[in-house]
């Protein structure tokens, strides 16, 4: 017969004496008192599955600019590095109005985190365009704290930028160099 | 099996059974056996979670307005959505005062004990028999001329120590509980009191009450600088805990000592000391760790959320847990405690916004435990539905242009509406619940309101009280009206705007769907640019914007200049600055006052309004909807027929009933005990036969 290792012998005896601590105690009865607990961890069999999948960032640069909707996160690529680029918006005042103006004061929220090395922020980075191709350039809102002209790596800054553009579909596009789009987020002004 | 093994294990059964014997004898008479109308056989659930969120009415949480989606969509398709689910009352205090008692509402704990915290009634004043059997009334009740409902200060908050909880009963049965509140304790000297009572440790309400709105006389301890509302280290309010306004379970301190509470748990120990009150991420006593084994977890949690996290404050004091989740939106657990306000926020955005986050965090936690996979029950719900859609606070859309009903407007009977009562009496779904001996639903000749109600009116602008001597004044005073939480008319207000000639729209974070019809003028910015005349029109509320600091705002709004006729008026150039004209009764306007929408003084305010509820459980179906009306009164009653209270081991004669028997015999306090009163049914408990033992 093999030997078995000495913690592997006194085994049955410990778990003897654990029987007898533990049964008084187990209302449900001896039965209960040897069956393990079972362990923390998992979501029950019965919960309807997670459907919801979050989007993964998409890359946007100069050579291969991303198109994304309004919300939605873009990795853009700056001079030597990258920040994650996110515009949300626009809002508009009285949505739902019974009386309407084609144009109307649209405000979005930019989100700039993660950089990895100096990225430029200019209001005049970002211009809008509508669907019939009027180009609209952005102001940062008055009253709100400016943002800094540059972000510094591993900073995040949260902004707002304002134009009065047509209603219906449109485009805000970020340019960090003035010249060449990184990525662009689709939207719609509505006030219906 | 080896002789040592027979002779251990036979000690090990004959031990178990010296020490369960009474129980198993009391077991073999339960089980199998269907309590009460839940649907539910005794024992089948066997951990309850109860989650309290703070003021939001129904069409504000369940229409996706919010950015709630977790609660809105995700949760109910977990569980069962109680479409009606009613608060008892206005505000907040009393509400979970009903919930663990059975107790109506009372003027102090509606005001949520915002003066001193003393004892309210005595055992003396428990009413012995009769319809308001087992309800505690006011001392004060005596001298108004009411009879009922003194004003805010004067009737106490502490309910005295005969009046039984929830927590004794389950003492009483040998049930497990604790009360887990976010962070509890984390600012020396603002909840110190026993079982997180607002102060000190040296505060109680006989000898040395806690002050909790600061006085010449009482300033606020060093280091807090509100006990009703957050601040920035600390967001717990003790309004919202239910359990240190109990002598029932905290004890008695007098100058002769301290007499303890009704019961002893059944662990041991006091019903306040760490195994029942707990800080919610307390690495030796929080949810976490508690959860990590079934045999830790407690028979009842109840866990209530910061003043942030429970959606409570539209911006926050303090840290969201908007940064504690990876960037796939996974709840960073910490290692050995949770931790969440370890993270740095991204923003302060409260509100529904919060909650979602504090349920993103907290739900799976739960969900992962063994003991709710073994009959677990999760229940999230609010304390009241006040304030209605279309005002404040409540949602962070509120616009009178667009609703989830039409019907849904900024007037006085959407704010009735607000706080309306609803329960199931014998299968019949009843807009009223009974409002005990201290608010009163009286009306005077005139048909005129001259008491709170259990909705406490607060959203509703109510008459003025009278002059003492004649004549009386104003015009529309009313003669013995106690005011209590009623509103009065707004005076003028003055906005900071943006507005120019090119728009009729102006740009105000401050306008609410309620301000709509008052006149605007603007005398600050040059040439008086509003012309006369010229009125606020429909307005829109959007959000919640990400608030980057406490300070901030989380709304967009805006509303439409219009002239007499409701069309739209242009300014003459830039503005940056309107005043609102000041609002007065209708009938009654004085030169410059425009009607007050909200103005009612006829129509009472009933209830705590519809508020919504979401239970998830092995033993209901996923996705489920219910319209039966609810409300606390039939959570209390669900929850002690759940946990078969009434087979409870203490007897013993208090002014009405006993703590194991309730009111009616049957194991229901207070209003629980009403006859006919309908605990969650088998529309809840949907899924019971696919789950049966």
């Amino acid at each position: 017969m093999r030997k078995l290792p000495p913690s592997r012998r006194t085994a049955p005896l410990a778990a003897l004496i654990g029987l007898v601590l533990v049964a008084p105690l187990a209302l449900a009865g001896c039965a209960a008192a040897v069956k393990p607990e079972p362990k923390y961890g998992s979501l029950p069999n019965f919960l309807p599955k997670d459907s919801i999948h979050p989007d993964s960032a998409l890359n946007g640069s100069a050579a291969k600019p991303a198109l994304t909707t309004e919300g939605d996160s873009v990795r853009v690529a700056v001079d030597g590095g990258t920040v994650l680029a996110t515009v949300a918006g626009p809002q508009v005042p009285g949505e739902g109005l019974p009386y309407q103006a084609d144009a109307t004061t649209c405000t979005w929220t930019v989100t700039l985190t993660n950089a990895t090395s100096d990225v430029p922020i200019r209001a005049g980075a970002f211009t809008s365009i509508d669907h019939l191709g009027a180009v609209y350039p952005s102001a940062f809102v008055p009253g709100q704290p400016k943002p800094p002209a540059e972000l510094k790596p591993g900073q995040s800054v949260t902004f707002e930028l304002r134009a009065v553009m047509a209603v219906g579909e449109g485009l805000m596009r970020w340019s960090p160099d003035g010249q060449h789009i990184v990525a662009s987020w689709d939207f719609e002004v509505e006030n219906d | 099996m080896s002789r040592a093994l027979v002779v251990l294990a036979s000690v090990g059964i004959v031990a178990a059974g010296i020490a369960t014997a009474s129980s198993a004898a009391a077991n073999q008479t339960q089980i199998g056996t269907t309590i009460s109308s839940t649907g539910l056989k005794s024992g089948q659930i066997k951990h309850v979670w109860l989650i309290i969120l703070e003021n939001k009415s129904y069409d504000a949480t369940f229409t996706g307005l919010n950015q709630n989606s977790y609660l809105w969509k995700t949760l109910p398709s977990q569980g069962v959505l109680l479409k009606n689910y009613y608060g008892t009352g206005h505000s907040s205090m009393d509400n979970y005062m009903s919930m663990v008692s059975g107790q109506a509402p009372e003027e102090d704990t509606q005001a949520d004990c915002s003066v001193v915290n003393t004892e309210f009634g005595s055992n003396a004043s428990i009413v012995p028999s009769g319809k308001n059997k087992g309800q505690v009334a006011s001392l004060a009740n005596a001298a108004q001329p009411s009879g009922a409902n003194a004003p805010n200060g004067e009737n106490g908050c502490t309910y005295p120590t005969d009046a039984p909880t929830l927590f004794n009963q389950l003492d009483a049965a040998g049930k497990t509980w604790k009360g887990y509140a976010q962070d509890l304790g984390n600012q020396t000297g603002r909840e110190d009191g026993v079982c997180g009572a607002a102060g000190s440790a040296a505060n109680n309400p006989v000898t040395n009450p806690t002050y909790l709105s600061a006085t010449t006389a009482h300033p606020l301890p060093a280091g807090v600088t509100s006990f009703t509302g957050a601040q920035a280290n600390d967001q717990y309010v003790a309004k919202h805990f239910p359990f240190p306004w109990f002598e029932s379970v905290t004890g008695r301190t007098t100058a002769k000592g301290t007499t303890p509470g009704l019961t002893k748990p059944a662990q041991g120990g006091t019903d306040c000391d760490a195994n029942h009150i707990a800080n919610l991420d307390s690495a030796k006593s929080g949810l976490f760790r508690d959860l990590q084994k079934e045999s830790t977890t407690p028979a009842f949690s109840w866990i209530s959320p910061n003043n942030c996290s429970d959606a409570h404050d539209a911006i926050c004091q303090g840290n969201n847990l908007s940064g504690a989740f990876t960037s796939t939106g996974q709840p960073i657990y910490g290692s050995g405690t949770p931790a969440p306000e370890s993270t740095t926020p991204t923003n302060y955005t409260g509100g529904l916004y919060a909650s979602d986050l504090f349920l993103q965090y907290y739900i799976p936690m739960i969900e992962k435990s063994a003991a709710f996979k073994d009959g677990g029950l999760i229940d999230i719900t609010f304390d009241e539905g006040n304030p209605p859609f279309t005002y404040s606070g409540n949602s962070f859309n509120n616009a009178n242009a667009y609703a989830p009903t039409s019907g849904d407007q900024p007037n006085a009977s959407a704010g009735i509406a607000a706080d309306a009562a609803g329960e199931n009496i014998n299968g019949k779904n009843v807009a009223s619940e009974p409002t005990g001996p201290n608010s009163t639903l009286g009306t005077d000749k005139s048909g005129n309101q001259l008491y709170p109600g259990p909705g406490n009116n607060a959203f509703i602008d109510r008459p003025p009280a009278c002059t003492a001597t004649a004549p009386l004044t104003p015009a529309n005073c009313v003669p013995g009206i106690v005011r209590a939480g009623s509103g009065t008319t707004p005076g003028a207000r003055t906005d900071a705007v943006a507005g120019n000639g090119s728009s009729t729209y102006v740009i105000d974070n401050s306008i609410l769907a309620d301000d709509t019809g008052r006149q605007v003028t603007d005398t600050t910015d040059a040439g008086s640019p509003i012309p006369a005349n010229t009125f606020v029109g429909t307005v829109s509320d959007t959000g919640p914007q990400k608030a980057s600091s406490p300070k901030g705002s989380v709304i967009d709004g805006s509303f439409q200049l219009v002239d007499q006729s409701g069309k739209p008026v242009t300014p003459t150039g830039p503005v940056s600055s309107i005043t609102l004209s000041a609002e007065g009764a209708p009938g009654h306007l004085l030169p410059g006052q425009t009607a007050d929408p909200l103005y009612d003084a006829t129509d009472a305010t009933t209830g705590g309004g519809d508020t919504g509820s979401i239970l998830i459980s092995p033993f209901i179906k996923p996705g489920t909807t219910t319209s039966t009306f609810y409300n606390h009164y039939s959570w209390l009653r669900t929850m002690e027929d759940i946990f078969a209270v009434g087979r409870g081991h203490d007897y013993s004669k208090l002014p009405a009933g006993t703590v194991s028997g309730g009111i009616d015999g049957e194991g229901h306090l207070g209003f629980a005990a009403q006859p006919g009163l309908e605990p969650f049914g088998k529309d809840v408990f949907n899924n019971v036969g696919r789950h049966s033992r």
